[in-house]
């Protein structure tokens, strides 16, 4: 399998305190890995950076072999910890602003995400609770054809028949040639979806590896691995 | 391109639709005035100044939020996450300030017009409009002066800490140099026209808009406003970092 992301090097600080020190990781394509560590661990640090929201102290950043750059970017798919659509806009406001903006968004697949997350098209977004606005963001973000999907605490604020449907859509809605990096503390949420584990905390990747290595070789579920690797940081 | 500078013009007309709203109350104000009796007329003519004077200033601060202020908004993570390059989309912003100035500088003469006919329509002609290029392209440079100073502080960690405080030093540097040079080249060249304002028409303001009549300030304005766009998309494309949490 092919590499969707490779990160080498990595490193960032905020005003003199390091966030993230030296990471190295890689993606492979088809694969949803799960990006885990507590509060302030430096997830959407390291989300915003991959989007080139925040710019790296050092470090090379390739998606699909391209260097970041605006090629790199419109591989990726980004959906951040907050909502950020401007207030006046409507749901079908924003599919249509995708529409415009991204080439690789499919409108077919809009309306199929709006009926199965149950997304009223004609509701202002600032109108909707917030975990309905997840749900917007989560259906702008798999309806385009991306290579990577960058989703940044996705299950914050839904309540649990909206987590499963998020769920049902990542294992339904990803191809085979992309690949999702969630970015959550709650790990319950993605036990059964992620296949590689990326547990960071204070800017350090603690551990890096398969799901089901975790289950077969450490005979532990994701859930008591963090809660195992994170009491020992 | 064209889509960008679409949903810009969405976004402004759905935070600012007071603006062209109450412009449009204004002209039927003054034009009210011409049928009415004496003291209506006066009222009529009352209102619709001072309604045109607050659009006219809206307008103008509008313009100047339109070139900058959409960064320090949350929605600017999704305008920063489209796969366009930096300067497209400061251009179209650029475009759209240039446009919202122009139509702000548009309303304000013709009313003008109209107050000087005592309410008639009576429409803006070229020697109204000798002035507007050189005031829009004015404002345009002021406009761009404030999105560059506002770049180069989220561009610096140390100018980050304290952004409204480092824009406007920074800003308030740029204009007075940017003004001064010029004055300074223009009369050190004989080519300095001072300002005159006519009291016979209102409209007849000569002098510190037509400077931009002439070639040089004209040329300077324009590539200042070129230099800050490349500057600033250099910028927001390489350094440009913001986030709510600092």
């Amino acid at each position: 399998m092919s590499n969707i992301l490779t990160v080498k090097g990595l490193s960032k600080r905020f005003f003199g305190s390091p966030v993230l020190e030296d990471l190295e990781f890689s993606i492979e394509s088809g694969r949803v890995v799960g990006l885990m560590g507590p509060n302030g661990a430096g997830k959407t640090t390291l989300i915003k950076i991959l989007m080139q929201l925040y710019r790296p102290d050092r470090g090379e950043i390739t998606v699909s072999g391209k260097p970041a750059g605006i090629a790199s970017k419109g591989l990726l798919s980004y959906m951040p910890d907050t909502n950020f659509l401007p207030s006046w806009m409507r749901v079908r406001d924003a599919i249509h602003y995708y529409s415009d903006l991204f080439v690789d968004f499919d409108a077919e697949r809009s309306r199929e995400l709006c009926e199965s997350l149950h997304l009223a098209r004609d509701k202002k977004v600032t109108s909707l609770s917030k975990g309905t606005i997840k749900r917007v963001l989560v259906m702008l973000a798999l309806s385009r054809r991306a290579a990577l999907y960058l989703l940044d605490e996705p299950f914050a604020g839904i309540d649990p028949l909206g987590t499963e449907q998020v769920i049902k859509t990542l294992l339904t809605g990803v191809r085979e040639d992309s690949s999702v990096l969630i970015a959550t503390h709650q790990v319950k949420n993605i036990e059964t979806v992620v296949d590689d584990l990326l547990f960071l905390n204070f800017g350090h990747i603690l551990l890096c590896d398969s799901a089901e290595n975790i289950r077969e070789f450490r005979g532990q579920s994701v859930e008591a691995c963090y809660l195992e690797v994170f009491s020992h940081a | 391109m064209l889509k960008k500078l679409k949903w810009d013009t969405l976004d402004y007309i759905h935070r600012n639709y007071l603006i062209p709203l109450g412009m449009v109350v204004s002209f039927v104000f003054a034009l009210i005035s011409a049928k009415s009796g004496s003291f209506m007329a006066s009222l009529f003519t009352d209102l619709s100044a001072g309604l045109a004077f607050i659009l006219f200033a809206a307008g103008l601060v509008s313009a100047l939020n339109t070139s900058y202020r959409w960064l320090t908004r949350k929605s600017h993570l999704l305008e920063l996450a489209t796969p366009l390059p930096a300067w497209m989309i400061l251009l179209s912003k650029i475009v759209l300030a240039a446009v919202v100035n122009l139509a702000a500088c548009l309303f304000i003469l013709q009313l003008s017009v109209i107050w000087g006919n005592s309410g008639r329509l009576i429409l803006l002609n070229i020697q109204n409009l000798k002035g507007v290029p050189g005031m829009v392209l004015l404002l345009l440079m002021i406009d761009c002066t404030v999105m560059f100073a506002y770049i180069v502080t989220m561009s610096f960690k140390r100018l980050r800490k304290s952004p409204a405080l480092s824009t406007s030093i920074l800003a308030a540097i740029l204009l007075i140099g940017i003004i001064t040079f010029c004055a300074l080249y223009m009369s050190a060249r004989g080519t300095l026209i001072l300002p005159s304002i006519s009291t016979q028409n209102v409209l007849s303001v000569s002098g510190s808009l037509l400077v931009f009549s002439i070639v040089f300030p004209t040329l300077f304005a324009l590539a200042t406003i070129l230099l800050e766009l490349l500057g600033s998309s250099i910028l927001l494309g390489k350094s440009f970092e913001k986030d709510e949490t600092y």
